[in-house]
């Protein structure tokens, strides 16, 4: 029978304080890159007309993508009744915020006119799929909120609200994670975006990065404090990672296929895929091998069975292949010229018809890197103030059918 | 005084579309007056109006190169000293065209085509990207927020970003740092009763006028010869038109 | 036995921070800096002191919503004009160079200085007034300051029916 799971907080620690500091100071970083990018412009960064969106951006998709994932720990427990899952949920769902609110700082940090971000939060244009994301972003942290206070809470009403709103939780992020990857999937102009399989792949990219990010987590925060983390609960997240990561390869091979079906969008994927290009490398060695096939291989692979450097290993491959996954998507889908006449070579003064180049500058991997900083600054300094970790996670203690040996 | 007046008898005949003729002065042959007059300044612009833009690309001998000069003395942009070539603004630019097969070589100017369902005015957040009732497509600066998701958007790749600090802008333009911007169609001046300057520049090769108004020179061209959007496909409806492409 | 909080140390404190804060009011002037001349007067003191009591109260509205109607409806009066404004208050050169927005003594950032509000207007639009010679689009302070700025008549500028020669291109 399972037993009431405990929580406690982080003990003060050198160690602790350790590694916030260097969080903090990633955060520093950030914070300084923002203030150096609005008071000169943009001309600092290695953005341009061409590549409007840059390094930035790709760290803050990833957050935003990943903070959707991480809140889907806590889904499989409360909409999935899997009873193992449910002392997982508190951290899922402030990892999720944490990540969600990191992201967004870069976002909104490398706006032309930050200042406006109020203008932006009263003004919405409904056709606007962006719009309908920062009203889908906020929606979320409310919702998040409201479901740690329906774990945390011990009263009647907490608990009958739990069910309600991991449902509503789920459904959300569905509407959500679909909403981000419309950002692109709703871009006609584009010739690698224009699709409608945006939404899903990024979907199932989400319970990638959050499983990987919220897997990497646990086995480190277990390890640092000396809290007993069985295999039962890590096995249950690594068999998902790989089925996650799977889920992503069928949708980018059905795009592809799809693509390379229709002439009009050969250019764009002999580029990608078969140009030689950074981005054919990217695509190749990065996303699909380092970020699919090997952390695939890694968790399925009989020999590494309940190996927790394997786990490990295959979520870093996994984060840094989704890192590597949106690069591709964003900076890829800008570098391939916008094709204004088919079956036509075109040249002007405003780089038609060439592949755009981009390298990111100091200030924006700062940026980007400082989101990253505040996210997991912002989980470390949860996991000290909030009962969010369980005491142990042991097999004795989460599996209810866990028989003694 | 009698130009007033005759205005004043427009307005006041219930707004009805006067024919061309009535406005139309045959000053020499071949030579015709702006069938549509400047607006009065406090009268807001109706849909009535849709205003277009006709480019004869057989007839630029530049390229339209003249009308990207005029472009830049207008409003004043291109000259960002601290962006780099790839992040200078380019309102209007020349674009030189060479189809595989055939080998036929084109050279015409591309700027904002001024669609009547903007991509760019569907993805704007704030909604500071917009369509004028007279179908000026516009970017209102005051709520821009600088996020660029208008430049993903557009399939003609119109809009620029300010990259640097701007100073002395040209009192008819304000452009400045952080926001996006693109061709405007002049509106400054079509709301005074003028040309583009685009058309000022190569008058032999550039038509400015009324697409609603049937009786207008520009929709009359358009009528016999047709007129060619880039990307048609896309089913967005330029009011920039062009011919030789 | 000594404490801080006594109640003779209390009515101390008392009297100290009064004079403290009477002194420092005193010693401020709150009265904010006087902006400089307009270019271009009124006719008449009545036209003028109008002008200024509404603007004290209602230039930031005014500025608001009249961007909007000249930005979505295209109403381009001298009262929705920002141009208007900056030709009659500042100067085409102040002391021989151009008097920027960043200089203290540019009308706008007189008070904007002094309340520490931002002024963003300038981060788009020109804050002095520019002639530039053979332009075809006219931005002298002559052609403006022409239209009297008490009678804001711009039917009289907006009807001009402008004779441009325009080929047919067949």
């Amino acid at each position: 029978m399972a037993t009431k799971t405990i929580f406690s907080e982080v003990k003060n620690s050198l160690g602790f304080w350790a590694i916030l500091a260097v969080f903090g100071i990633l955060v520093l970083g950030g914070a300084l890159a923002f203030f150096y990018m609005e008071h000169h412009g943009h001309y600092v960064t290695g953005m341009n007309n061409q590549i409007v969106w840059g390094m930035p951006h790709v760290f803050a998709i990833f957050l935003i993508v990943a903070a959707s994932g991480a809140a889907n720990v806590a889904s499989v427990g409360t909409v999935f009744g899997k009873k193992i899952y449910q002392p997982l949920g508190r951290l899922s769902a402030f990892m999720a915020a944490s990540l969600l609110l990191g992201g967004l700082a870069v976002l909104v940090l490398d706006l032309g006119r930050p200042d406006r971000l109020i203008i932006a939060m009263t003004h919405y244009n409904f056709k606007s799929i962006f719009a309908w994301n920062i009203i889908l972003y906020n929606g979320f942290l409310a919702i998040l909120v409201v479901y740690l206070w329906t774990m945390m809470d011990r009263r009647k009403i907490a608990k009958a609200l739990y069910k309600p709103v991991g449902y509503a939780n789920f459904i959300w992020r569905v509407i959500l994670t679909s909403g981000t990857g419309s950002i692109f999937g709703f871009l006609v102009a584009r010739q690698y975006y224009d699709a409608a399989i945006m939404a899903p792949l990024f979907i199932a990219a989400s319970y990638v990065f959050g499983t990987a990010i919220y897997s990497l987590f646990l086995l480190i925060s277990f390890k640092l404090t000396g809290r007993e983390l069985g295999d039962t609960v890590l096995n249950r997240l690594r068999y998902t990672l790989a089925i996650f990561i799977a889920a992503v390869l069928f949708f980018e091979t059905i795009r592809h296929l799809t693509n390379l079906y229709a002439t009009e969008h050969h250019g764009v994927e002999e580029f990608i895929l078969a140009s030689g290009s950074t981005f054919t490398k990217l695509f190749w060695y990065g996303q699909i091998l380092l970020g699919s096939l090997l952390p695939m291989f890694l968790i399925w692979c009989r020999f590494l069975r309940n190996s927790r450097l394997a786990l490990a290993l295959a979520a870093v491959l996994a984060i840094l292949g989704g890192l590597i996954q949106i690069y591709v998507i964003l900076i890829g889908g800008q570098a391939y010229p916008l094709v204004l006449f088919p079956n036509a070579e075109v040249s002007s003064s405003f780089y038609e018809g060439v592949i755009n180049s981009y390298s990111a500058t100091l200030p924006e991997y700062m940026l980007g890197i400082g989101g990253v900083g505040l996210a997991l600054a912002m989980v470390l300094v949860g996991i000290k103030v909030l009962r969010l970790l369980p005491v142990s996670l042991a097999d004795s203690v989460v599996d209810p059918h866990h028989k003694k040996a | 005084m009698s130009n007033i007046n005759t205005y004043r008898r427009k307005f006041l005949s219930g707004l009805t579309k006067v024919s061309a003729s009535a406005a139309t002065i045959a000053l020499a042959p071949g030579v015709f007056l702006r069938d549509v007059h400047a607006k009065p300044a406090d009268q807001p612009v109706s849909s009535d109006v849709r205003w277009g833009l006709l480019i004869d690309t057989n007839k630029l001998a530049d390229g339209g190169e003249a009308c990207v000069q005029a472009c830049k003395k207008e409003h004043g942009w291109g000259n960002e000293e601290r962006s780099n070539p790839e992040q200078k603004a380019q309102w209007i630019r020349k674009v030189t065209v060479t189809e595989k097969l055939t080998k036929h070589t084109v050279t015409l100017p591309v700027m904002c085509q001024h669609c009547d369902t903007p991509p760019c005015v569907d993805v704007c957040p704030t909604g500071a990207s917009f369509k004028r009732a007279d179908g000026i497509v516009l970017v209102d600066k005051h709520i821009c927020i600088g996020c660029r998701y208008c430049m993903m958007a557009c399939p003609y790749k119109a809009r620029s970003f300010v990259h640097e600090e701007l100073e002395d802008q040209l009192p008819d333009t304000p452009r400045g740092k952080g926001t996006v911007e693109s061709c405007n169609m002049c509106v400054n001046r079509v709301d005074d009763g003028k040309n583009p300057a685009c058309v000022d520049a190569a008058p032999q090769a550039l038509l400015f006028g009324d697409l609603n108004d049937p009786e207008s020179k520009i929709s009359k061209v358009l009528k016999q010869y047709g007129g060619t959007q880039i990307r048609a496909d896309l089913g967005l409806n330029t009011g920039v038109r062009y011919w030789g492409i | 036995m000594f404490s801080l909080f006594s109640k003779k140390l209390r009515a101390f404190y008392l009297v100290a921070m009064s004079g403290l804060i009477l002194s420092l009011l005193v010693a401020c002037n709150s009265e904010p800096p006087k902006p400089m001349k307009a270019v271009k007067q009124f006719d008449t003191v009545e036209k003028r002191d109008e002008h200024i009591a509404f603007m004290r109260k209602n230039h930031m509205d005014a500025l608001k919503h009249k961007r909007d109607e000249t930005m979505y409806l295209g109403i381009r009066t001298e009262e929705h004009s920002i141009k208007a404004c900056i030709n009659c208050h500042v100067p085409e050169k102040y002391n021989g160079k151009v008097l920027r927005h960043s200089d203290p003594e540019h009308f706008c950032s007189t008070c904007h200085t002094y309340v520490a509000a931002q002024l963003d207007c300038f981060e788009c639009h020109a804050d002095h007034p520019v002639t530039i010679k053979n332009s075809t689009a006219d931005h002298s302070v002559k052609k403006l300051a022409e239209v009297h700025v008490t009678q804001l008549d711009n039917k009289q500028a907006g009807n001009k029916l402008n004779v441009k020669g325009e080929t047919a291109s067949e």
